[in-house]
């Protein structure tokens, strides 16, 4: 602690040596970032003060903050010279206004979604996952069917899916990405790591369902791949979209597809878990599905249960974009106003 | 679903608070969406009396009631008609709070002192509307807290079921969900009663034809039973779990489904033609009509019961109009049911007919709970209700066995898993699920499956059950084989400054790569001019060239080479860029070294453009790619401060980029004695930016509602004294007001026309407010504000064109 009180001595000193010996104002916002500026040394000093004794953070705190008023008036002052300086030596000079707004390309906006996407993209595709894409008219077959999700199944009620007009009546938009896990597993042989963003679509429309959304998927198969490894996979995606320390949960849930499933919550990012109307008071935000793939889905795409084990998870890009950037209504993101997208 | 806590406590005693049990059930899988205290704002709402009611004297609608609590008198002012003297009724005194949030307080209320109020059932929250107060049963007693005197000492749970559990679709299937996860036991009610009534077969029959489509079919029947509204606490819960009561006989078939997830039909054995049942698919299409009093339309294949005439119900989803219990009702055949799910579900679907019933069966129902479900049915109704049992039962199907054996192997749910699990913690979930055990010691265990989990068939599904009851927060985190890579904050660094780089490929700049030592010679040789002493560099101490004898402070001397050479070559329009880092020594870390990206202008606006002319780059150009770099860094509130701060940049046409304090940069021609010395013969232009403070903000941009009300521009012309700095000049206008919400500058000149030493500027000012349309009033106060700012503060005179 005494060596504490000795540095912002020492500090001090040098600090302003640094100012009384600037030539140029940049020398002397040089030395005020150097030592007193929001990251200088002091300031440094300052903000760990909270983990002292309440003895010594007194101590601390007062010598630090006599530092910090010196300086600064010795900054002041040091600063007013320097102008006036400067003034008188531009005197002699051709002037322009350099406050004027630069010329040049008005740069264009990144829509919230692709922007988010991207992201998504970006993190796994460093953590070894490649891209694969579908169709978005998909077969019964990819949608539901191969995903043990059979015909008069009440799992079938948890997405409204929208049908096209079309001979045998077995064509529909994609409900979810998950479709691509099967026709990527029919080419591919283990171990695979993909991830599958894209367009999907369900009959539902409200403040927070838009009839287009878009998901991204992405699993893995392979000899040895367990839910640990699904829990390290995803604690790493999240702590890399919504920050290191932002706290999550897998809870049990339920997908056709998956066994074990999860959903994956958050903290509310709003209100930081004390509970609000986002979360429901809750205090989390569900953020992501997934779990182990059935060994019922490597029924349809040949793989050998008994060898393979993989995991599968899927979220959705609205809902992530909406919570980073505060966005309460989904269907502002299908209105293009340039209003909305000029913010992003 | 909603379930609610005493109901719950019936069937399993938990030590649990509801609150617990809300999240320990989320954290199994079966989420609790809500958990709501009924009694919420009834705390200071009393039992009490009304001991008289008098008109008041001023007013004709109203009455003066008097009313105790047992202890005190009070006086209370009611505009309610339905009360009179010896009513109980909900009294809240002064100082209370409603759920509705309403305070009551001491009133005056037309001369008339009111010391509280009688609430309503709407004002207490307890209906949507109601036509007068709330009158209590005669028998309440006086001077308690109201909630537990009218059941709403309780807590409601709202439960989301996903489509694999079905089992929990019940009080019963919660409760065993509950015990499974504490190791409570589960305790069924009685469910016994005299059979006093004439033996079943001589009153009635039931046949199953399609035993595929209804393996199993229990049936009771009682008769001399008087059809009557339920009593308070049946009506209550069935209300609150959002179910309408009916009658004792509909009611209490409800109940049971609430309670046991069993859906029941209750049939009036005399209009039961015949005083049969059959469970057979419809033959031909037909129409039929259900007891909503819609006519169906019933394709062949469809499961129905039918009496010795035709259908009486849709077999699962709803019972028919024609053998519905009404008021004069006195024999009534139980029908508690096992359908197949997927029969019941296609047909529910096909009529577009949802029902309780049908959402259950869909979903599966215990098969061998549903001669216990009859039992418990006229059991309950025993409590309130004089009737004779017919003695015996039907139960068809009844000694199926409904049980499943499946193999379980516990290393296979380690090696899914990816956590070790003991035989010990795998037996205990077990037999908290109410699952037997069989392990033999050689292969696999073997676990019975109860008939209720529907959802387990494999053994996969078992390791569901053994990973969820053993906490997923248990599983550890660990990453598939090469371990977890490490990503920091380079990484995003990286992803934005190339996101910089390619919008400036794109505005046709080309990447330089300079080295980073520089000639200590050179550098020397322009002396201050470079704007840092070569004493305070980084120097080598084994230098593979003269050339290349110290590390560059800045990147202004390479690019600059890179124009000479461009020109030597013949290539008069230069615009390249180059990130890397620039070192030197520093004060407090020894050295620094700093990654930067900067860029070089020189030549031509527009080079090879027919149409835009010839014009050179000057310093607004340098800056408006400048501006750009910085928003794709995500680098806001930046000011551009005219300063003399870079000797290799001309004074007078340079600027150094502030940011908080910081400066993160630097913009500006570059000083002609530099230019002459490399035989460079027209201006040049240089920024070089600090990526690290300049990206030092990374938070995601946070979305600001759209303006929905019109916006209005006012053109405002100034001239100013030429010094006057315009970014100032906007940056105040942007102050003046919230309804100012941009600010531009659409032209500027100079000229004799309006002076020497004099320059006319040109805004347009952006007005719009939140939450209204703005009045002509409001707009012109916001536009004199504006003037007098030019004036006032900055010697302006405004044009009038
Ligand atoms: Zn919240």
């Amino acid at each position: 602690m005494p060596d504490t009180i000795e540095r912002i001595a020492i500090l001090t000193e040098e600090g302003l040596r640094a100012i009384s010996s600037a030539k140029t104002e940049s020398d002397l916002l040089d030395a005020k970032g150097r030592y007193f500026g929001k990251k200088g040394a002091i300031s440094e000093i300052l903000k760990n003060v909270a983990s002292l004794a309440l003895e010594d953070r007194k101590r601390v705190g007062a010598s630090a903050n006599e530092a910090r008023s010196n300086l600064e008036a010795s900054f002041a002052r040091r600063l007013g010279e320097i102008r006036e300086k400067g003034r008188r030596a531009r005197e002699g000079f051709e002037q322009i206004d350099v406050t004027l707004p630069g010329r040049g390309p008005r740069l264009g906006h990144r829509h919230p979604i692709s922007w988010t996407m991207s992201e998504i993209i970006a993190i796994f595709q460093r953590l070894g996952f490649s891209i694969r894409g579908g169709p978005e008219i998909e077969k019964d077959y990819y949608n539901f069917e191969a995903l043990n999700i059979p015909k008069d199944h009440p799992a079938r009620d948890m997405q409204d899916t929208f049908y096209l007009d079309w001979p045998g009546g077995d064509l529909v938009l994609r409900t979810h990405t998950s479709p691509i896990q099967i026709r990527a597993m029919e080419t591919m042989r283990p171990p695979v790591r993909v991830i599958a963003p894209g367009a999907v679509y369900r009959c539902d429309s409200d403040i927070t369902h838009s009839p287009m959304f878009h998901q991204v998927e992405g699993f893995a198969v392979d000899r040895t791949i367990t839910m640990a490894d699904l829990k390290g996979l995803l604690t790493e995606f999240c702590r890399m979209m919504f920050g290191e320390s932002n706290p999550l949960r897998f809870r049990p849930s339920f997908f056709p597809f998956t066994e074990p499933s999860a959903e994956v919550d958050i903290r509310c990012v709003i209100c930081g878990g004390s509970g609000c109307r986002v979360c429901k008071d809750s205090g989390w935000l569900e953020i992501l599905g997934c779990g182990m793939i059935d060994p019922a889905v490597y029924g349809f795409v040949g793989y050998d249960p008994e060898e393979y084990t993989g995991f599968a998870f899927g979220m959705g890009v609205e809902r992530i974009a909406m919570l980073r950037h505060g966005i309460s209504d989904i269907r502002l993101f299908f209105e293009n106003d340039p209003r909305f997208l000029s913010q992003f | 679903m909603k379930v609610l806590y005493t109901w719950l406590k019936e069937f399993v005693d938990t030590r649990l608070s509801p609150r617990e049990i809300q999240d320990a059930l989320t954290m199994a899988g079966v989420e609790v969406s809500s958990c709501r205290y009924l009694g919420e704002g009834m705390e200071d709402v009393v039992v009490s009396r009304i001991l008289g009611v008098d008109p008041h004297p001023n007013a004709e609608k109203l009455s003066l009631c008097r009313v105790t609590d047992g202890k005190g008198e009070y006086r209370i002012v009611c505009g309610a008609r339905n009360m009179k003297a010896g009513d109980v009724v909900a009294l809240a005194r002064a100082g209370a709070r409603l759920p509705n949030g309403m305070q009551i307080g001491k009133a005056k209320i037309r001369g008339q002192v009111s010391e509280g109020m009688l609430c309503s059932e709407q004002e207490l929250g307890l209906a949507e509307e109601s036509p007068g107060i709330m009158i209590l049963q005669a028998d309440t007693e006086v001077g308690n807290p109201l909630a537990p005197a009218i059941g709403m000492d309780d807590w409601l749970l709202t439960i989301e079921i996903t489509p694999n559990r079905g089992d929990c679709l019940s009080v019963l299937g919660v409760a065993r969900e509950v015990a499974a996860i504490t190791g409570e036991q589960v305790v069924l009610p009685e469910a016994s009663f005299a059979e006093t009534g004439p033996p079943i077969g001589e009153i009635a029959s039931v046949a199953v034809t399609h035993t595929d489509l209804c393996p199993r079919y229990s049936a009771r029947v009682i008769t001399d039973v008087t059809i009557v509204p339920s009593p308070p606490l049946i009506q209550r819960r069935l209300a609150l779990c959002g179910v309408r009561p009916i009658n004792n006989i509909v009611d209490i078939t409800n109940y049971l489904l609430l309670e046991l997830g069993q859906p029941m039909h209750a049939f009036d054995l005399d209009r039961l033609a015949g005083n049969r049942i059959d469970v057979r698919t419809s033959g031909i299409p037909r129409t039929f009509t259900t007891l909503d009093g819609t006519a169906r339309e019933i394709q062949s294949g469809m499961l129905l019961i039918w009496d010795a005439e035709g259908p009486v119900a849709v077999a699962g989803v709803m019972g028919g109009e024609n053998t519905e219990v009404l008021g004069g009702t006195s024999r009534i055949l139980f029908e508690s049911a096992h359908f197949a799910p997927a029969s019941i579900r296609s047909t529910a679907r096909r009529l577009g007919l949802s029902s309780e019933s049908s959402y259950r069966f869909e979903r599966g129902v215990d098969p061998s709970g549903t001669m216990y479900a009859t039992d418990r049915a006229v059991a309950l109704l025993s409590g309130f209700a004089d009737f004779k049992v017919a003695s015996g039962s039907f139960d068809i199907g009844g000694d199926g066995e409904y049980r499943r054996a499946i193999p379980f192997r516990p290393a296979r749910a380690t090696r899914v898993i990816g956590r070790d699990y003991s035989d010990r913690e795998c037996t205990d979930v077990f037999s908290r699920l109410g699952f037997p055990v069989n392990d033999t010691g050689e292969g696999p265990w073997k676990i019975t499956v109860p008939a209720h989990r529907f959802d387990i068939e494999r053994e996969i599904d078992l390791i569901e059950e053994i990973a969820r009851l053993n906490g997923y927060d248990t599983i550890p985190t660990t990453y598939p084989e090469s371990g977890a890579p490490d990503f920091s904050r380079d990484d995003l660094f990286a992803a934005e400054v190339e996101r910089a780089s390619e919008f400036l490929r794109t505005e046709g700049f080309s990447q330089a790569i300079n080295f980073s030592f520089v000639s200590g010679r050179e550098w020397e040789k322009h002396g201050s001019l470079l704007g840092f002493d070569s004493s305070d560099a980084m120097r080598l101490s084994n230098p593979i060239s003269e050339e290349a004898t110290m590390m560059r402070p800045h990147l202004l001397m390479g690019l600059l080479h890179n124009v000479e050479t461009s020109i030597r070559r013949f290539v008069d329009d230069v615009r390249m860029f180059e990130v890397g880092k620039a070192f030197g020594k520093s004060f407090l870390e020894g050295h620094f070294e700093e990654p930067r990206l900067a860029f070089v202008l020189y030549g031509r606006r527009m080079p090879g453009n027919w149409s835009m002319g010839a014009d050179p780059v000057d310093f607004y150009d340098a800056k408006g790619v400048t501006e750009s770099i910085l928003r794709l860094l995500g680098c806001e509130s930046i000011h551009f401060i005219p300063s003399l701060s870079r000797p290799f940049l001309e004074p007078g046409k340079s600027s150094e980029i502030g940011k908080s304090g910081d400066v993160i940069g630097w913009v500006g021609a570059v000083r002609r004695e530099l230019l002459s010395a490399l035989e460079i013969p027209g201006p040049a232009y240089y920024a070089e930016i600090r990526i690290q403070e300049a990206m030092s903000s990374l938070r995601a941009v946070q979305y600001r509602a759209i303006q929905k009300f019109p916006p209005v521009f006012r053109d405002i012309a100034c001239i100013f004294p030429l010094g006057v700095p315009v970014g100032d000049v906007l940056a105040m206008i942007r102050a003046l007001s919230p309804e100012i919400r941009e600010v531009e500058v659409f032209d500027v000149f100079t000229g004799e026309k309006i002076g020497t030493g004099r320059k006319s500027v040109a805004f347009r000012v952006r007005i719009q407010a939140e939450d209204r349309t703005l009045t002509d009033a409001e707009v012109h106060s916001i536009h004199t504000k504006i003037v007098n700012l030019l004036e006032n503060r900055f010697g302006g005179s405004i044009r009038t064109s």
